[in-house]
């Protein structure tokens, strides 16, 4: 049996314990099989980290579904109880009513939020570039003018599916507070797991605060602290600050 | 615990339907986190380890470790739990109660050994490398998926992906992986 095909055979889970026992040999002894391997099992290990990451995206979703679709019940024997809490929350209310208006999502939104500038679509003034839509769209992003980025790019999304569309879209909404809209195309950019994943997860999380939703833009916090990439400090901050 | 019903929850699992893996998602979520709960964990930790055994278990069902089932998808997914919550527990370097841990696995658990259960980060290296995945055309991504993470055979990388012959896969194959580290070659040393 040759080496690809014993490669072969150990990524379907196929060897045979003898041919194990050759394959185990030839790790020892043979540097360049050595090398392939470890290159094929790095690409394995690179593909099984990108869909676990969509799949942790799905199971948090899921999560914020529960969250968001069943209402508390209340039971009558735990009414005595609640009363006691009222009395407790209203004097633990007086003394958070000025801590709560410095931490409320929206305040929270507006002192993370930075716009994201532009990165994919250089405008130069000065030369004789060719006024295509996309031009036109980003040079309105750059000068902040939102109404007709939203325009521009909605029709550039009909036309074709990229993440970065989705991305720059998404700000254009959040900017025009419009953050039910944003949250759809952050979304968007994620479940397609490639270009600006990492950083959708931080601008869906700030939408979420804007649009006070507030379990939800924790649950993807979480998820950018646990990654440890884009926005991972600022995204531990904010999970302290809404505890 | 109706097995047979378990039975096209899997099928519908391995074919990637979104209804299945919430449906198995939602059933199974209470039962499991009472049961956590003995085990003197935060209810944020019991989530978490919750999240984890069903992307590990769903993982696994699509690599195609978990062809037919032994015992419920439920039994899967508590023993799957366990796992992670005795591995928790020494993380937290938690005193481990012997009372519960001595019941803690019995006869009642799935049999998991061919499974895999643990997810490693990447190295710096394969964050690299998974920079050039995304530079791939969709056909070798797609190709790639099957094989490492699927585990289609060539055969059924053939009929899964419309091409004409095996040979044709395997040539493909070759060529998306040969295209992949030529790229990740080509990357300066002080990356590395």
């Amino acid at each position: 049996m040759n080496k690809e095909e014993l490669l072969y055979k150990y990524f379907l889970d196929d060897l045979s314990s003898e041919e194990q026992l050759v394959f185990t040999k030839l790790l020892e002894d043979d540097s360049e099989f050595k090398a392939q391997f470890e290159f094929e099992k790095s690409v394995q290990r690179v593909i099984k980290a990108k869909n676990r990451s969509i799949l942790e995206e799905n199971v948090s979703n899921l999560e914020t579904d529960i969250h968001t679709s069943s209402e508390p019940k209340i039971i009558p024997w735990k009414i005595f109880r609640i009363a006691a809490s009222i009395v407790l929350l209203i004097s633990l209310g007086i003394y958070m009513y000025t801590s709560y208006w410095s931490n409320s999502p929206e305040q929270l939104f507006a002192s993370y939020y930075e716009k994201y500038p532009n990165t994919v679509f250089p405008i130069n003034r000065s030369d004789n570039q060719e006024e295509t839509a996309e031009l036109l769209a980003f040079e309105a992003y750059e000068s902040d003018n939102y109404n007709k980025t939203v325009e521009l790019l909605e029709e550039l999304s009909s036309q074709r599916d990229h993440a970065y569309i989705h991305f720059y879209l998404g700000h254009a909404y959040l900017e025009n507070n419009q953050a039910n809209k944003a949250i759809q195309e952050f979304k968007n950019v994620i479940t397609k797991g490639q270009d600006f994943l990492n950083e959708s997860r931080w601008y869906l999380a700030l939408a979420f605060l804007k649009n006070d939703e507030l379990s939800k833009a924790r649950e993807i916090l979480k998820i950018i602290s646990r990654e440890g990439k884009f926005k991972a400090n600022e995204a531990k901050k904010l999970l302290e600050l809404t505890d | 615990m109706n097995k047979s019903k378990d039975v096209i929850l899997l099928e519908e699992l391995k074919r990637g339907s979104d209804d299945a893996f919430k449906k198995v998602y939602q059933d199974n979520r209470t039962k499991f986190l009472s049961f956590a709960k003995k085990y003197g964990l935060e209810s944020q930790d019991i989530l978490d380890i919750y999240q984890d055994s069903y992307i590990t278990l769903y993982e696994n069902i699509v690599s195609g470790k978990l062809i037919e089932l032994s015992s419920t998808l439920s039994t899967y997914l508590i023993s799957i739990g366990k796992y992670k919550i005795l591995e928790r527990l020494r993380k937290n370097k938690h005193k481990v109660n012997d009372e519960s841990i001595f019941n803690f696995y019995n006869e009642n658990d799935a049999s998991i050994e061919a499974f895999d259960l643990e997810f490693e980060k990447l190295t710096t290296k394969e964050e690299l490398l998974a920079m050039y995945f995304d530079q791939l055309g969709e056909k070798c991504k797609a190709i790639l998926i099957m094989f490492y993470y699927k585990k289609y055979s060539i055969k059924e990388i053939m009929s899964f992906g419309n091409y004409n012959s095996e040979n044709v896969v395997k040539s493909q194959k070759s060529r998306c992986l040969k295209t992949l580290k030529q790229l990740f070659h080509s990357t300066p040393k002080q990356n590395e």
